[in-house]
């Protein structure tokens, strides 16, 4: 008796052990996490402010009727399902889409959401007297209708191809708050610094220039979630002062990691790093209305002459991926067969000598007495712009071509230079949203693109972006995308160097992160949990 | 006495509208403006952003927009923050106090250590005197940046005896001490620079002092010799000290903008530079105000104070 008792309690013991073993990965609910961001957040929405970290708190606090996955792909949020042609949620000729929303839902303060709180969002994104940045593509909806409370219908009077990228950024405004506000109130109320939500944490407080505290949303929709208790939104101005901190545990994360410190990050033993292309390129922008840029024939010369696999694999330590084109691989109408024009010093020369540029005094080539020399304007702060762009400069000396470097800010680069189209050539990343849309890019000027400051024109591009984003049909889309992508990379409208990585530095104890290429890196926070 | 500060006082109305004429100018003639981070959006239509920017009045010729700010800024009205789309008032409330604290206190320490390093150089042996001049020097040529990394690395990383930044450790409830703790580093890299400055500058006062005749006459009354130091040579050599510290007014404001950054200290310096990236001209235009202001305030204090301090001067 005694000898089976033994038996039994040892295999409950093992047994209990085994249990154990097999639920040490899953996840535990409770625990903080403390986030350290160099840049503090302005106005927690995004359709208000220009700050991606802003973004990001308004990703944990507010709700949104979609989402975008680490695959690209869009999963439903605050919506039941994505709309799409095959389940009728958007309409044939693309002018209608119905989203059903789920029941039950509630804001932070305990109201219920409804349909009533999408309409109104959107009436405030078109409202003139408030300062909404981005109104792109929802001014195209002519009318919005709630039939019930659980039902939201988009009516457009143009193809807008993009919507569901722009529905998966949107957070939804609380009408119970701000519904019964003139504009200009909603502009300055205090909601946008301390937001009433649907998402998985509750903003709790915000000390300027110290930190953000959110906490748990105990009837977060999704059940079970949010696993953590509360985060901790620290500001850090001082990439070093970050580093430090990482090192000692005070801050358990950090996003968008400098890549002059990967090196030093990936030594240190209490931290891993998740590298993960986004779908933002870096460009070397030209002004192709104006000589030298204006021939085809200097820009594919350019892009000849310079080593890219190269430059990725020594100046950026093989951390990063070359980029040929607008479209990232992952995108749905991605064309991989486009001409890449890769290293080639002797076709260079070729191409320059046919251009009628020929090599001159000091080995710098002229043509019509003027040499070939202009200024890449680059925003100042970053060690590894300056290194990317002495690399390209070097080289291109090789071949004849005087290349120098300006330092500038942000506000001339932006405010100035690019739109107003006073540079010679430039350095910068370009925003891009997960669609394939690339009209902001390569419509000629006098259609108003918003992002083409190369000053690209040509017909048959048009008329293809054009049909693209006046039609959902994706095959359609696709098929015009891809002629898109060979003919801007026959004519090297733009000189693509390397997808911005997202670098992620997660504590040891920090699990469930996924890293999301078109989106911000706090997606899935309501996956995250602690050991 | 009070004509002098009447007749002071009247003079900073035409130097405050100087200042703020010349600070207006240069803010708007750095090209690009406060929408020009989102350029890059491609959410963003360049219709909607020339909107926004006529209805902040940024299409307005200058002398309408600086006579528009002028009327409000007299009115109490000191604008609305571009960025934050708050009363400007608010928002330098919340940081002005910050730097307030770590200013003091880095003047306080960098008083307390000053002088007597100071009288130290002037009357130790010669080799300490030599020591203590090349540790000043080095302490003028270092950058606070780098010191302030230097201290977080040894004093918070490796050996955890400091806090890693901020004003407090968040979520706790409020402590004297624990302020105190947070303050202490950012203060004392703040004050290295003073420090080193001020106490060569007390150093010559003091060997000059005690070239003075009344110096010969102490000594011939019998007064030990560190009577002689302290109570004479010491007191007239602390005199000019008064006009520097008047100078640090402007300081008080906006001047710790690199230590702020590398502490994580929530204050104005940090605001300045944010400010200026964002062109939010109306929070840049008031900080300026601001401290100009108090750079007159100050100076106007250390004259007065000079003044009463030193019997041999007459305000009038």
């Amino acid at each position: 008796m005694k000898r089976l008792g033994l038996v039994v309690g040892v295999s409950v013991i093992v047994l209990a052990i085994a249990l154990t073993g097999t639920f040490a990965q899953a996840p535990k609910s409770g625990g903080q996490l403390v986030h350290g961001s160099v840049q503090e957040p302005d106005r927690i929405w995004g359709p208000v402010t220009g700050l991606t970290v802003s973004g990001e708190i308004s990703q944990l606090v507010n709700g949104q009727l979609i989402e975008i996955n680490e695959k690209l792909e869009y999963v439903p949020s605050l919506a039941v399902e994505v709309p799409t042609l095959a389940n009728g949620g958007v309409s044939k000729d693309g002018l209608r889409y119905t989203f059903k929303l789920r029941k039950g839902v509630k804001w932070h303060d305990g109201q219920p959401f409804t349909a009533a709180d999408v309409a109104f969002t959107h009436s405030v994104l078109v409202n003139p007297d408030v300062d909404v940045r981005g109104r792109v593509g929802w001014n195209k909806i002519s009318k919005v209708e709630t039939p019930d409370d659980a039902t939201v219908i988009f009516n457009f009077s143009a193809v807008d191809a993009p919507f569901l990228d722009r529905v998966a950024t949107l957070g939804i405004l609380p009408k119970h708050i701000l519904g019964s506000m003139s504009g200009a109130d909603i502009k300055a109320h205090k909601w946008f610094r301390a937001p009433v939500g649907l998402g998985p944490f509750v903003f709790k407080e915000w000390v300027p220039g110290s930190h953000l505290l959110l906490v748990k949303n105990p009837s977060y929709w999704k059940p079970g979630r949010p696993y953590l208790d509360r985060i901790v939104y620290k500001i850090v101005p001082d990439a070093n002062a970050l580093l430090n901190q990482l090192e000692t545990g005070d801050v358990d994360t950090r996003v968008r990691l400098v890549n002059e410190q990967i090196e030093v990050v990936q030594k240190l033993p209490n931290v891993r790093l998740v590298s993960a292309p986004s779908v933002t390129p870096w460009v070397l922008w030209m002004n192709e209305t104006a000589p030298p840029f204006n021939d085809r024939k200097v820009r594919q010369a350019l892009a000849h002459g310079f080593d890219k696999e190269r430059l990725v694999k020594t100046i950026l330590g093989g951390h990063v991926s070359a980029a040929w084109g607008l479209l990232p691989p992952a995108s749905w109408a991605y064309n991989p067969s486009v001409t890449k024009h890769g290293y080639d010093p002797n076709r260079a020369k070729t191409l320059l000598d046919d251009a009628g540029w020929k090599t001159g005094s000091g080995g710098v080539r002229a043509k019509d007495g003027k040499p070939l020399s202009f200024e890449i304007a680059n925003i100042g702060g970053e060690q590894e712009r300056v290194q990317v762009l002495s690399f390209i400069q070097q080289q291109w000396k090789q071949v004849g071509v005087d290349a120098k470097i300006r330092t500038v800010d942000v506000g001339q680069m932006w405010g100035r230079m690019l739109p107003q189209r006073q540079f010679e050539a430039a350095y910068s990343y370009t925003g891009r949203l997960p669609d394939p849309d690339m009209s902001s890019h390569y419509l000629s000027p006098e259609l108003k693109p918003t992002t083409n400051f190369p000053g690209y024109a040509n017909a048959e591009v048009d008329k293809l972006l054009l049909a693209a984003a006046a039609t959902v049909d994706r095959d359609k889309r696709k098929a015009a995308y891809q002629r898109v992508q060979q003919i801007v990379a026959d004519d090297v409208v733009h000189i693509f160097l390397y997808w911005l990585n997202g670098n992620t530095v997660l504590n040891k104890r920090v699990q469930g992160y996924k890293p999301a290429p078109g989106y911000n890196e706090f997606w899935n926070a309501d996956e995250w949990w602690v050991q | 006495m009070r004509t002098f500060l009447a007749r002071r006082l009247l003079a900073a109305i035409p130097t405050l509208g100087a200042v703020s004429i010349a600070i207006f100018l240069l803010l708007h003639s750095a090209p690009g403006g406060p929408m020009a981070v989102y350029a890059n959006n491609p959410n963003v239509d360049p219709e909607d952003l020339k909107k926004l920017e006529r209805s902040l009045g940024l299409h307005d010729p200058y002398p309408v927009q600086y006579a528009k700010w002028l009327g409000s800024m007299l009115t109490g009205n000191w604008g609305v923050s571009y960025k934050y789309a708050r009363p400007v008032v608010a928002i330098l409330g919340e940081r002005i106090f910050a730097t307030l604290q770590l200013v003091v206190a880095s003047l306080v320490i960098a008083a307390l250590i000053a002088v007597p390093v100071g009288i130290l150089g002037a009357t130790a042996r010669p080799a300490l005197q030599r020591l203590i001049g090349a540790v000043s020097m080095l302490g003028v040529s270092v950058p606070t940046f780098w010191l302030g990394i230097l201290v977080l690395l040894f004093l918070s990383v490796k050996v955890r005896v400091l806090p890693s930044g901020g004003m407090a450790t968040i979520g706790a409830e409020f402590s004297l001490a624990d302020r105190f703790w947070h303050l202490i580093a950012p203060a004392a890299v703040l004050a290295t620079l003073e420090i080193a400055g001020w106490s060569r500058y007390l150093r010559s006062m003091v060997l000059e002092s005690m070239r003075q005749d009344y110096i010969k006459t102490a000594r011939a009354k019998g007064l030990a010799e560190w009577r002689v130091v302290m109570r004479h040579a010491l007191r007239n050599a602390l005199l000019p000290l008064i006009t520097l510290l008047g100078l640090q007014g402007g300081r008080l404001v906006g001047g710790a903008m690199i230590t702020e950054t590398v502490f994580s200290w929530p204050g104005m310096g940090r605001l300045l530079v944010e400010s200026l990236a964002a062109r939010d001209y109306p929070v840049l235009m008031a900080a300026f105000m601001l401290m100009s202001a108090l750079v007159i305030a100050g100076n106007l204090a250390a004259d007065l104070t000079y003044g009463v301090a030193d019997p041999r001067i007459r305000l009038d």
